[in-house]
């Protein structure tokens, strides 16, 4: 007897750290793991817009800065818009690999998923595990769908037949191919996943603090997806999720009080997670070719672009900084000369780990703007004129230097200028923000030109043309030889 | 196993004896003799499992002659006793003792020596005066002393166990040394199994047993070396000409596709593990190895046999198919390699010391056909002259970066210009002679042995070193070992090994020098004019000296070994037996790698600025190491213990039946506990202290990444518990049926709940037909044996499960709790594969054993397959699942081969022996099924494309249609071939051949004249085809155009220019070529010169002769060894890898080793064996 208990013993399934799912715990354990980004840096592709420029190299001692040539590298083929830039002639770094890494959150909330009804623990808080992968995986497929299929509403598009990406829903793995599904099929399967979590969040989950999900997020995302599904009849529902958020948080950070006392201009991030305008933080702050070492003998290969710092108002000097987001959202680059120049985004807290990814609300309001001033442009109905003027100006309002001087509202009856003065307020608050420029820019049609001078010190200009083939990225290489069910996209 | 076989029979019966019986038990002998005269036998078991089988035919004989005529040839004498007999084991005679009885008539006395045929006296040797009816022993000299008989001629029989008696006629000499040879009777020989001992006449099996003797130990840096053309079916191969390393050994081929493919070693009867735990291979997404810095580390510690003095080895024996292995069970799919170690003899203690002294030659660039400086200069001096560009040019160095500072910076003038470009022609640095040594390796090793019938003792005491012909590379070991096995009560014996060991290796980290000797460019410089070293930009822009990074990296690593085990028998009667074993093996690994802040490697992938930056400076705040380097540590303790029991049973019935049975359970527990952690700002030369590290980087005051250093904890506990059954029946020596059967349980976690009960079982069959009755013995055919064998088994690669696990995530980049908000973290370890299955393997097996020409010739012939079915393949699935493959059991594979070995003496007199041993397998390996896969061009050149009814390493190669005599470039035919399917590389490649040989053979010779030998030994390898390395090195930033720090082979001498448009290379690229498209859409790599390194132009056969070693040895006459009071005093020397035939595109690199690693290089030994 006791010998066969021994035994037994002796026998029992050991491993120093593997284990069978037993309970929602240890689900919410992996939920957080591998179903959340969990710290997985993101690639935001603002290389590919006009929010970067590229600075020739400089030689120092007669060789350019180890780091700067290895980041220059790195980040031409993206810059110079080069097709292949993701095939394997090219260095991928592992974040611009945006399709693999998404795909892997992916099979982490599609496991959760299927395994929920296998383990122990109240109704409640399955619920709440559910719901929360269901965001995050149209999170995950919305990002997908934008950067590699065209825009739904793009110009001779049909999203019945135009190419989306590979809708994966359950965790089952397969051989063979897995043919890319039609943009009408990922845009409904992210609608239906946002619209089945919202009421299974409100009830079940209630998030402690912003890393985590929201009922609230979900209709924020809800208005991001309208918005970028595009269509006049979609701008409605923009406007109604936003305001179904806006309701619950409404408040926008007053960038006059971080202005310190003779006028200090101290780092201080709008990515604050006791800040009640982030809704949702997750990892990441720069794209990569943005964190090089850097060296003050000579400007980084790539920096902010002066066409983005000419778009904010600089104010008349220290007792009014005019926009203060040119002070606050840039992080500045002092050479030895002392010359400054606006480098990366300064959107993140400082000695904070966590990085510029997520949700703020202030999206909410120019995500509502930009639909009553489409709204406007086709229907005329001065009333969205005004909500749509309504919401930038509580915005610029909060975003203003306003100790010294207050802040003029901005007021335009013409509808095209009210939609461009839309778009320049979204590239003012979101830039070098995950994504949303080279998305922004795809949506509404715009072409980017770059200035390039490469390591042999020849400059030339490359250009992606307005509604090019290539705004849909290629697909990595990898991914390409890996599913034979894949079509590349035309570039 | 002593027990008292004594038989009563009351009744007296006639004294004399007729009996006629060939080859019989002398059990059987005894028992008639009994029953005829009523005289008992004592004897022990022991006694009888010494004789040789008896043939007897005599008439109305007296029982003393018909006794003599029983004895004749066997170990054994007898005395009678009141009617009893009493059998022993025929001493030793210590002293030169009177003739046993001295009947009535004329006699007179011969003296003499007995040797073997080394001339090694043979004590205890039987000498039979036939006339006479008397025999003797000789002494531990080999002495004897008998009276023959007066009349001529009298005869003299010498006879002694495993030696040939010997029938010598005596006229009128008084002195006659005789020489004994070893008799050639391969039926006889015993086969160890390390659960068994079974006589080869019961083995059915396929079973290949080499003797220690028999390898060259001398020379060579690990005993698997030693193998290499040993035994058929065994095939090592050499990864890297390193001292340290380890190499690959497969038996019979490969049978699974994802777990690990090594045989399994044992060591008495003991399993042995690896110092660390296995570790899978880590692919990434494009198919490379990931390796980590502690991956520099496991290279150099060696295998799970490191352990063992090569001297102490008796016999290693390969046990290769299903019937063999299964009582080993589902670890022993890749085959078992059994060591046996050496036992005690009988008699005074002997002492044995020998030693070898070994310089081994250094690597030069003669076996490398590389460009020298003037020639290098030269292709440089064209790619400007010509305007050959590539995306990125570093001009530092080289002309490039002087004729950058001439032309463009003009910072030197035209004369200090052809002034350095002069230097450089005449620089002709000879890195070899830098990074590399002609090293003196030492062995000493020290053996003491003895005992007597009771109880025997074995110990030995080694030291070796072993340098590395690249400078820092070396080992260290002292090995110590005692083994005794005593007879403790007549049923009792019992066996006790201890053995403990410490090596030390010193390795390299990060660095290569045989890499970079062999490609960098001999126009750099090493040092200075003025003697200190000369550094210069490295393409990583910093400042590197290959000498100062070698000096300021470290590897080493120790590992010591603990061992013992004990074997309890016991006989518990006539036919059964208990055997208990118990042994615990302990090893502790410490391994350190290091870097200092003064590396290359420091400044470039840590520090990000050269070495010696100060606060004041910008790049010190921005770096994350401004001050020491790194360290790494791994610790590691392997406890294990495992303790067996078996009960055996062996019976006849009948005089004819023999059963015989084995049931035992068998209990293991492997223990490893790990540590293993990287620390930053190692400062060795100020007291190994370490630096503190800024906390934040850069003046945004980013937090320092290197801060959040993880170390990472192994603890793994695999426990098993095996029950296992095997039987035999022999039907009169003519017939062996065998049967084993064995299931295992475990506690690894994720097995297969459902198929918890799976044994390996298999059988087999053998037919001695030479013990048929029918069976004539001739003189060309005097044995022969048929064998054949079927086995079963399932199998599952480990850290597979059918069900979802998940994981606490470990290493750098993860961690189990979230930073933010403090919840646990887990990770997905193993998705849920639901309709996984264990692989299944059926194997058969088919031998002939045969002996021709009275023994002159034997060997067998093999014949094996080997089917995988449902084998686990790592499928590469889409990306978009989430996961780069996933297992399924979508594989078949057949392994199918034959195997030759045979031994020829084709001379053998007194003073000159010829003996050769040749052993040849040939295995096909052919996927019969695959699952879909990575289809690039790149697997089918890399021989990773599975095509259905090719072999596992097929390949192909793009078709070279020569040079474009207008440009230089290479050209291809990429067409599709007719109804081929585009989208397959296959299409427009050409199927080249396979990687691996189709054949493999390996010979030995050995030649004696007198006291001195010979021997030597080849390794042939047929079929097989490769790439060369590349000449013209693609990567991303140079599209092949050479770079001022690579050197060229001097191959490239021949290429095209615009002068020599009929050359055989083609010409230096230029970077502005596009890419080409393929037929497939194929979006990897594409650049012309990357398709030229893979084309056919780029083929060659793998086919080579090698000759693994050449010795000599001589034995010093005996006159010489008694003045110098000795035994024994033999002087050998030889010579390692003193040759190799093969292709003669290789330019003499060997091919083993062509695509990077290290060459092993000849090596001479001198060695001198003393004993007491």
């Amino acid at each position: 007897m006791t010998l066969s208990i021994s035994c037994k013993k002796f026998l029992e399934e050991y491993s120093q750290e593997e284990m069978r799912p037993g309970s929602t715990g240890d689900l919410t354990s992996l939920m957080n793991g591998d179903a959340y980004p969990n710290g997985v840096s993101i690639e935001t592709f603002d290389v590919l817009t006009d929010d970067i420029q590229n600075n020739p190299l400089v030689q120092v001692n007669g060789a350019p800065i180890p780091t700067y040539l290895a980041s220059l590298q790195a980040g031409t083929p993206m810059f110079t818009f080069n097709p292949t830039m993701f095939d394997q002639n090219n260095t991928i770094s592992t974040s611009a690999n945006v399709y693999t890494r998404l795909y892997t959150k992916i099979k982490g909330c599609n496991v959760i998923i299927d395994y929920l009804d296998n383990v122990s623990g109240t109704a409640k808080d399955k619920n709440a595990i559910l719901g929360q992968c269901l965001f995050l995986r149209a999170y995950y497929y919305l990002r997908l769908v934008t950067l590699y299929g065209q825009m739904y509403n793009g110009a001779g598009i049909n999203p019945e037949t135009a190419l989306g990406v590979p809708l994966v829903l359950s965790s089952q793995v397969k051989d063979g191919g897995l043919p890319r599904n039609s943009l009408k099929e990922v845009y409904d399967q992210v609608e239906k996943d946002l619209l089945r979590a919202e009421p299974l969040l409100r009830a079940n989950f209630t998030p402690t603090n912003v890393f985590r999900v929201s009922a609230d997020l979900c209709n924020a995302l809800l208005s991001r997806f309208y918005l970028y599904k595009g269509r006049n009849e979609d701008m409605d529902k923009t406007i109604q999720y936003a305001t179904a958020t806006l309701q619950n948080k409404f408040i926008l950070t007053s960038l006059a009080g971080f202005v310190g006392s003779n006028n200090a201009i101290s780092p201080n991030g709008i990515y604050n997670a006791a800040s009640p305008e982030v809704l949702w933080i997750y990892s990441g702050s720069y794209s990569d070719i943005n964190t090089v070492n850097f060296d003050n003998r000579s400007l980084p290969p790539f920096t902010v672009s002066a066409d983005l710092s000419n778009q904010y108002d600089k104010g008349t000097g220290t007792s009014n900084y005019g926009d203060l987001r040119y002070q606050y959202y840039f992080q500045s680059f002092t050479t030895a000369s002392g010359t400054k120049f606006p480098y990366r985004t300064a959107k993140n807290t400082v000695n904070a780990t966590y990085g510029t990814k997520g949700f703020r609300v202030a999206e909410l309001y120019l995500n509502r703007a930009e639909a009553y001033a489409r709204r406007f442009l086709v229907s005329g109905n001065t009333t969205d004129r005004t909500a749509a003027l309504a919401d930038l100006n509580t915005l610029r309002q909060s975003r203003y230097d306003t100790r010294n001087t207050g802040y003029t509202p901005v007021n335009i009856t013409d509808a095209q200028a009210l939609y461009t003065f839309c778009k320049e307020e979204r590239r003012r608050e979101l830039a070098l923000e995950d994504c949303h420029r080279f998305i922004d820019l795809k949506r509404w049609g715009m072409g980017v030109t770059h200035i390039y001078t490469g390591p042999d010190n020849v400059t030339s200009t490359f250009t992606l043309p307005p509604n090019s083939p290539l705004f849909a990225l290629p697909i990595p290489y990898d991914v390409m030889l890996a599913n034979t069910g894949l079509i590349q996209n035309p570039r | 196993m002593f027990a008292i076989f004594a038989f009563q029979l009351g009744s007296s019966k006639a004294q004399t004896v007729t009996l006629s019986k060939s080859n019989a038990k002398i059990v059987d002998v005894f028992k008639e003799i009994r029953k005829q005269t009523g005289y008992d036998f004592v004897y022990t078991s022991s006694h009888i499992s010494e004789t040789t089988p008896v043939t007897i035919n005599v008439k109305n004989a007296s029982l003393e002659s018909a006794l003599a005529a029983c004895f004749k040839d066997q170990p054994l004498s007898y005395s009678i006793k009141n009617k009893t007999i009493i059998i022993k084991s025929k001493t030793v005679t210590q002293e030169m003792g009177p003739p046993a009885s001295r009947p009535a008539g004329k006699y007179r006395m011969v003296t003499g020596r007995v040797a073997d045929t080394e001339n090694r006296s043979l004590p205890g040797v039987t000498v039979f005066s036939k006339e006479l009816n008397v025999k003797t022993a000789t002494d531990k000299e080999g002495r004897y002393k008998i009276d023959v008989s007066a009349q001529e001629p009298a005869t003299l029989i010498f006879s002694f166990v495993g030696m040939e008696s010997k029938q010598v006629s005596v006229s009128n000499q008084s002195v006659i040394d005789v020489t004994l040879s070893m008799a050639a009777k391969e039926m006889e020989e015993m086969v160890v199994t390390g659960y068994q001992i079974l006589k080869k006449a019961d083995v059915v099996g396929s079973v290949a047993t080499i003797q220690a003797k028999d390898l060259n130990l001398n020379g060579i840096n690990t005993l698997e070396q030693a193998l290499q053309g040993k035994l058929a079916g065994v095939v090592v191969t050499n990864t890297s000409g390193m001292v340290g390393t380890k190499q690959n050994v497969r038996v019979r081929g490969t049978s699974t596709l994802v777990g690990s493919q090594e045989p399994i070693w044992v060591v008495d009867g003991i399993i042995q593990e690896d110092p660390l735990p296995f570790k899978a291979q880590e692919l990434n997404t494009a198919g490379n190895i990931n390796s980590d810095n502690f991956d520099y580390l496991r290279t150099f510690v060696g295998n799970s046999i490191r352990w063992l003095n090569p001297n102490d080895i008796q016999d290693i024996t390969v046990l290769k198919d299903a019937s063999a292995t299964a009582i080993y069970g589902v670890r022993a799919a890749n085959g078992v390699i059994v060591i046996t170690t050496k036992k005690g003899q009988v008699g005074p203690p002997s002492i044995n010391y020998s030693t070898n002294f070994s310089i081994t030659d250094k690597v030069t660039y003669q076996k490398l056909n590389l460009m020298n400086s003037k020639e290098r200069v030269a292709v440089s001096r064209e790619i400007f002259e010509r305007g050959l560009t590539s995306p990125f040019v570093n001009n530092n160095i080289g002309y490039a970066g002087a004729l950058n500072e001439y032309l463009y910076l003009k910072t030197i003038t035209e004369d200090e210009f052809n002034t350095r470009v002069a230097a450089m022609e005449t620089a002709n640095t000879n890195w070899f002679d830098i990074l590399f040594r002609a090293p003196v390796s030492t062995n000493h090793n020290l053996g003491i042995s003895g005992g007597n019938s009771n109880t025997r003792y074995y110990s030995s005491f080694g030291y070796n070193t072993n340098n590395g012909t690249a400078i820092g590379n070396d080992t260290k070991g002292i090995t110590g070992s005692l083994a005794m096995s005593s007879q403790v009560f007549k049923n009792l014996s019992l066996s006790i090994r201890l053995a403990a060991s410490k090596n030390t290796t010193n390795g390299f980290y990060q660095v290569s020098p045989y890499d970079y000797a062999t490609k960098v460019n001999r126009a750099i410089a090493a040092y200075n004019p003025d003697g200190e070293l000369s550094f210069y930009r490295n393409s990583s822009g910093y400042m590197f000296n290959i000498i100062n990074e070698i000096n300021e990296t470290g590897n080493v690593n120790n590992v010591l070994t603990t061992n013992g085990s004990m074997d309890v028998n016991y006989q518990i009667s006539n036919n059964f037996r208990f055997q208990t074993l118990f042994s615990y093996n302990s090893s502790a690994t410490n391994g350190s790698t290091y870097a200092t802040e003064k590396t290359e490697y420091v400044s470039r992938t840590l520090r990000f600025a050269e070495y010696g930056i100060s606060p004041s400076d910008p790049a010190y705040i921005n770096s994350k190491l401004p001050v020491g380097g790194e360290f790494n540590e791994v610790t590691s303790t392997n406890r294990t213990f495992g303790w067996r029991n078996n009960l055996s049973f062996n019976k006849t019935f009948g005089r004819k039946h023999t059963v015989g049975a084995m049931f035992g359970i068998e209990t293991n527990s492997t223990n490893y506990e790990g540590y293993q952690a990287t620390a930053y700002g190692y400062l060795r030369d100020r007291g190994k202290s370490f630096a503190t590290l800024p906390l934040t980087v850069t003046s945004a005051k980013t937090v320092n990444s290197l801060l959040v250093s993880i170390p990472r904890i192994t603890d793994r506990r695999v426990n098993t518990m095996g029950l296992y059954l095997t039987s035999s029946y022999s039907y009169a020596s003519r017939y062996v049926f065998n049967f084993s059967v064995r299931n295992d349980r475990s506690n690894r976690f994720g097995q297969f709940t459902n198929e918890k009960f799976n044994p390996v079982w298999a059988g087999g069959f053998r037919w001695n037909i030479a013990n048929e009755k029918w069976f004539e013995s001739s003189n060309w055919l005097s044995g022969l044996a048929l064998r054949s064998s079927f086995g079963y088994q399932r199998n599952i690669a480990a850290n597979i499960s059918p069900d979802l696990i998940i994981k606490l995530p470990t290493g750098q980049a993860a961690n189990s709790t979230d930073a933010l908000t403090g919840e646990s973290l887990l990770t997905i370890g193993n998705l849920p594969y639901g309709d996984l299955r264990w692989e299944q393997t059926t194997s058969l097996n088919l031998g002939l054993d045969w002996n021709l020409f009275q023994n002159k010739v034997n060997g067998s012939i093999e014949y094996y397959t080997k089917r995988g079915r449902d084998l686990i393949t790592t499928l590469p699935v889409p990306l978009e699942y989430g996961v780069p493959n996933m297992y399924v059991n979508g594989g078949s594979m057949k392994n199918e081969g034959y195997e030759v070995s045979a031994n020829f003496v084709p001379v053998r007199t007194r003073n000159f022996t010829w003996s050769v041993s040749l052993n040849t397998s040939k295995n096909r390996n052919l996927v019969t099924k695959t699952g879909a896969q990575v289809v690039s061009w790149r697997t089918a050149a890399s021989g990773q494309l599975n095509v259905e009814g090719q072999p596992v390493s097929a390949f192909y190669a793009f078709k070279y249609t020569g040079i474009n005599p207008a440009n230089g470039e290479p050209t291809f035919d990429l067409s599709v071939a007719p109804g081929a399917d585009p989208k397959s590389p296959t299409s427009f490649m050409q199927y080249m051949g396979k990687l691996d040989p189709d054949f493999t053979s390996g010979l030995g010779m050995n030649f004696r004249y007198k006291m001195l030998s010979f021997s030597s030994s080849f390794y042939l390898q047929v079929g097989g085809k490769r790439f060369l390395a590349p000449l013209y090195n693609y990567a991303s930033n140079n599209s092949g155009l050479p770079t001022e720090y690579e050197n060229l082979s001097r191959l490239i001498l021949d290429r095209w220019t615009p002068s020599n448009t009929g050359a055989s290379i083609p010409a230096l690229p230029n970077g502005s070529l596009p890419s080409v498209a393929l037929p497939n859409n194929d979006q990897t790599y594409k650049n012309l010169y990357m398709f030229y390194n893979y084309s056919t132009d780029r083929v060659v056969s793998a086919t080579s002769f090698r000759c693994n070693n050449i010795n000599v040895s001589y034995t010093l006459p005996e006159s010489v060894v008694k003045k110098i009071k000795c035994k024994n005093v033999s002087l050998g020397g030889g010579v390692s890898n003193p040759f190799v035939i093969n292709s003669h595109d290789f330019n003499g690199v060997d091919p083993e080793v062509a695509y990077g690693g290290q060459p092993r290089t000849r090596t001479y030994t001198l060695n001198l064996n003393l004993s007491f």
